[in-house]
């Protein structure tokens, strides 16, 4: 009986569930680990792809669902959020990557706010929507994007209600007359260099600021204003007076206040420019006004940081531009300047710190990059063929203090080249190395360096999978081959199609669909890897520059680096034999491991005659301090 | 703004700093482990961080209210302080560059998520019956067709149909997209189906607003994975 019922009972429960499923597909889909899977997919694909935007109930899921996930992106790659995303990546490479790019207004046009920051970040977002050229993130030559329009003009301001052009050109016209008493009131200084120089700023201050005024009731922005009038125009009179007075020298004064009126006056052409007059509404980066190629007959400004940049990376007098050099080696060719000692060429050894093999780790590679720098002082200012340069600190070099600074960069007169300033590989080797003088030059070496463009990969590896998690370096670096590819043909577009790529790579790699993934596995190798019992985060770095003499068939030293397992003492290491034959603690092998990648003896120094590049030692060393510090209960 | 104060003028401002150091499991009940806040902290990436104010804001837009919804704005339920986002996981480019800050669970952001996520759930919980959550008594905002239908299936007493689960599972996909794993739809879907439920018998905003408070608060809705 009771048998039999329970039976039925199942009978019963098969039935229900069998009528339930027919009439409810969510039911279906609800217990098929496929659907989940998929559509757990799409909405993360959907989210990194348009700008953190999911799939929106409005869209047809289950058309989307049929395709396959290559046709999922290609399709998400044409919504316009991509170029938000795109943006978002560019900013966060850049290292510039802050709340948010752009604020909404109520009627929902947006402000990108960010174009303040980089308009490099822009420039190649809408580049890869247009097919155009990617690397263009690099160009120094930038456009101006337009985000304000003229400032209204309000009944107070304008109490006889006169015309509103007519009010802002005569508003102008009055900015030009006080310019022409400004360069009056420098003539006359300048014929009598006896007057009273405090006298002379405080007066010149005020001519200045009524210019200003001028120039803010005409309702022209002062973002317009500062990049077509050029806010350096009295750089001389603003950092002589705040600085230095002494300094003041009233010829270059003169000339930079006479390029300014002339700047001035043609700006008077933009209360006729249509982006300015009705700014567009704008909805994303495609849609904002861009003025390039010398509009208003005002040549364009080199752009290597904006203002702003400049001012999250201030120089002094004492850090000569380092930080703006560790900023470049970090962003652009990775390089967190572990401090591993280097062995250094006699003879730029001496008592100084920097030519200490500990200090010179970061030395050797950071000074020469911030000799690009070297002639930039407060807020990017270009004080090239000045007798002055003043820092964002507000000191001041002149003369012999200038020359004393500038001669930290002058190379050897045996060097066959005037400045050390470069981006560095080797402290013993120049000819891995990659000289220049200027920031065009320091471009030039970003946009032709294969560093670069594995650190660009890096970055989007980091972007769309997670920073942190551990990547296998040749898979990493078979994706950035696409970017290699690409610097070929750099009028193509094909470095746009490069990012696309490798973003659609990324999206459909196993990091990806992985959920909470173990941050020291390797979920994505490069097509052909060959198993290894290393560790994956560095067996490709191990297998290019140290198993050609540390492997099975030829362990150099006793030690093979081909293999990593337990060994006859239980611990997991590499196989490092003594002269009896006997295994060596992993503490003794891991000792002999960062001796041999930081030592500062050249003949010593591993792979023994042999270059590795800067990143993969960090690399290298890097895992093996950390195992060696997990070795010794966490102290290193 | 004048050239000759231009010069002069700090562009840089200071972030505030979150110094607490420990870190708070989440609340969530009946959920399977994502992972313990020792293997967060362990790990060091963004996984196990906070997706951070911004993406989840957006998030919410996204599955509950009209496309293109402009006014909603989670930083409401803490008080109107705007300055609070910061210790809810955002990008800062200030001082070391490019950096995501209180991005790990703590107490004191755990308690602000809580506040900001309870908040939204009981108002969403007493808006059953209409198109529209009222925020602060006059911000009245849209659902989005799909979440209105949803809610309302459930929005009826009692609340829970113990045969079917079907407007549990519409719900919970609403809400919860697929960022979490089925296992936790089950042990959620299972809680509140169970006859000795705390809230088997509750009123149907009360079950909706513990139902809502319990995916919110989940650590699949709240942090990258």
């Amino acid at each position: 009986m009771i048998f039999s019922l329970r039976n039925s009972f199942w009978v019963l429960a098969a039935l229900i569930s069998f009528t339930s499923c027919t009439r409810s597909e969510s039911r279906i889909k609800n217990t098929d680990p496929e659907f989940w899977a998929k559509r757990a997919w799409l909405e993360k694909a959907s989210r990194a792809i348009r700008f953190g935007d999911g799939v929106s109930p409005s869209e047809d899921v289950d058309s989307l669902m049929s395709k396959s996930k290559e046709q999922i992106i290609d399709l998400f790659m044409q919504d316009k959020r991509f170029i938000d995303t795109v943006v978002d990546f560019n900013l966060f490479y850049l290292g510039l990557k802050d709340k948010s790019f752009f604020y909404t207004m109520p009627d929902g046009a947006r402000t990108y706010i960010g174009v303040e920051l980089s308009p490099h970040a822009f420039t190649a977002a809408r580049a890869v929507w247009e097919g155009k050229d990617y690397f263009s993130i690099f160009d120094m030559n930038q456009p101006f994007y337009l985000q304000y329009g003229l400032d209204s003009i309000s009944a107070e301001k304008n109490p006889t209600n006169k015309p509103e052009r007519e009010y802002r050109l005569e508003a102008l016209n009055q900015s030009l007359l006080e310019t022409d008493s400004l360069l009056d009131f420098i003539k006359s200084a300048k014929d009598h260099q006896g007057a009273d120089r405090k006298v002379f700023c405080e007066e010149a201050g005020k001519k200045l600021n009524s210019i200003s005024d001028a120039i803010d009731r005409s309702g022209v922005p002062f973002q317009i204003r500062d990049r077509f009038t050029g806010f350096g125009f009295s750089k001389q009179l603003i950092f002589g007076c705040f600085v230095d007075p002494s300094s003041l020298h009233f010829e270059a004064i003169l000339k930079e206040v006479l390029v300014y009126k002339e700047r001035l006056f043609k700006l008077k052409d933009i209360l006729d420019f249509p982006g300015v007059v009705t700014p567009p509404k704008v909805q994303n980066p495609l849609e904002i006004v861009a003025i390039k190629d010398g509009a208003f007959g005002i040549p364009d400004d080199d752009v290597f940081f904006t203002d702003q940049t400049w001012v999250l990376l201030p120089n002094s007098s004492t850090n000569y531009n380092r930080k703006r050099a560790a900023y470049v080696l970090k962003n652009y060719f990775c390089d967190d300047l572990t401090p591993i000692n280097v062995a250094l060429p006699s003879m730029h050894t001496g008592n100084k710190h920097a030519s200490d093999p500990s200090c010179a780790s970061c030395h050797y590679k950071m000074d020469p990059m911030a000799g690009f720098f070297k002639n930039i002082g407060i807020i990017g200012n270009d004080f090239e063929n000045t007798n002055v340069l003043v820092f964002d600190d507000g000191a001041t070099f002149k003369n012999e203090a200038l020359n004393t600074y500038l001669s930290a960069w002058l190379a050897p007169t045996e060097a066959g080249r005037k400045w050390n300033v470069g981006y560095i590989r080797s402290a013993t080797d120049s000819s891995r190395n990659s000289y220049g003088e200027s920031l065009r030059d320091l471009v030039t070496i970003i946009k032709n360096s294969s560093e670069v463009k594995q650190c660009l990969t890096k970055r989007m590896t980091e972007y769309f999978l997670g920073k942190d998690q551990v990547y296998d370096t040749e898979w990493v670096n078979s994706l950035a081959q696409r970017f290699e590819q690409a610097k070929a043909n750099p009028n193509t577009g094909d470095s746009s199609q490069a990012f696309k790529e490798i973003t659609k790579s990324l999206l459909l790699s196993n990091t990806f669909v992985r959920a909470d993934p173990e941050k020291n596995q390797c979920y994505d190798f490069a097509p052909g890897h060959e198993n290894s019992t290393l560790p994956c985060e560095i067996s490709y770095l191990i297998k290019k520059n140290c198993v050609q003499c540390h492997s099975s068939n030829g362990a150099a030293g006793g030690l093979d680096l081909s293999s990593w397992k337990t060994q006859g003492n239980g611990e997991t290491n590499f196989s490092y034999l003594d002269a009896a034959g006997l295994q060596h603690s992993k503490k003794s092998t891991f000792g002999k491991l960062l001796e041999s990648l930081s030592t500062a003896d050249e003949s010593k120094l591993m792979p023994l005659g042999m270059f590795m590049s800067p990143n993969d030692r960090a690399q290298i060393y890097k895992w093996v301090s950390r195992e060696a510090t997990s070795i010794s209960g966490g102290r290193p | 703004m004048r050239y000759w104060n231009k010069f002069c003028a700090s562009q840089v401002s200071k972030v505030g700093r979150c110094g607490l150091a420990f870190a708070l499991l989440m609340s969530s009940f009946g959920c399977s482990r994502l992972k313990d806040s020792s293997e967060i902290k362990a790990a060091g990436n963004r996984v196990g961080e906070f997706k951070g104010i911004f993406a989840t804001n957006r998030i919410i837009v996204t599955r509950l209210f009209k496309a293109g919804e402009l006014k909603f704005d989670l930083t409401r339920y803490l008080g109107g302080d705007a300055s609070l986002i910061e210790l809810l996981g955002v990008y800062s480019n200030i001082g070391p560059l490019n950096d995501f800050r209180n991005g790990t669970p703590n107490s004191l952001n755990m308690l602000l998520w809580n506040m900001a996520l309870s908040g939204l759930s009981k108002d969403i919980a007493e808006s059953c019956g209409t198109q529209q959550i009222v925020i602060e008594k006059f911000i009245r905002i849209d659902y989005n067709p799909h979440f209105a239908d949803r809610l309302g299936a459930l929005c009826k007493e009692p609340v829970i149909d113990f045969k079917n689960e079907e407007s549990l599972l519409n719900f919970w996909w609403a809400v919860q997209g697929f960022d979490a794993p089925r296992e936790e739809y089950v042990a959620w879907r299972d809680f509140f189906m169970s006859p000795q439920s705390p809230y088997a018998k509750a009123s149907s905003k009360e079950v909706i607003n513990a139902m809502l408070k319990t995916m919110f608060l989940n650590p699949y809705f709240l942090l990258e994975h």
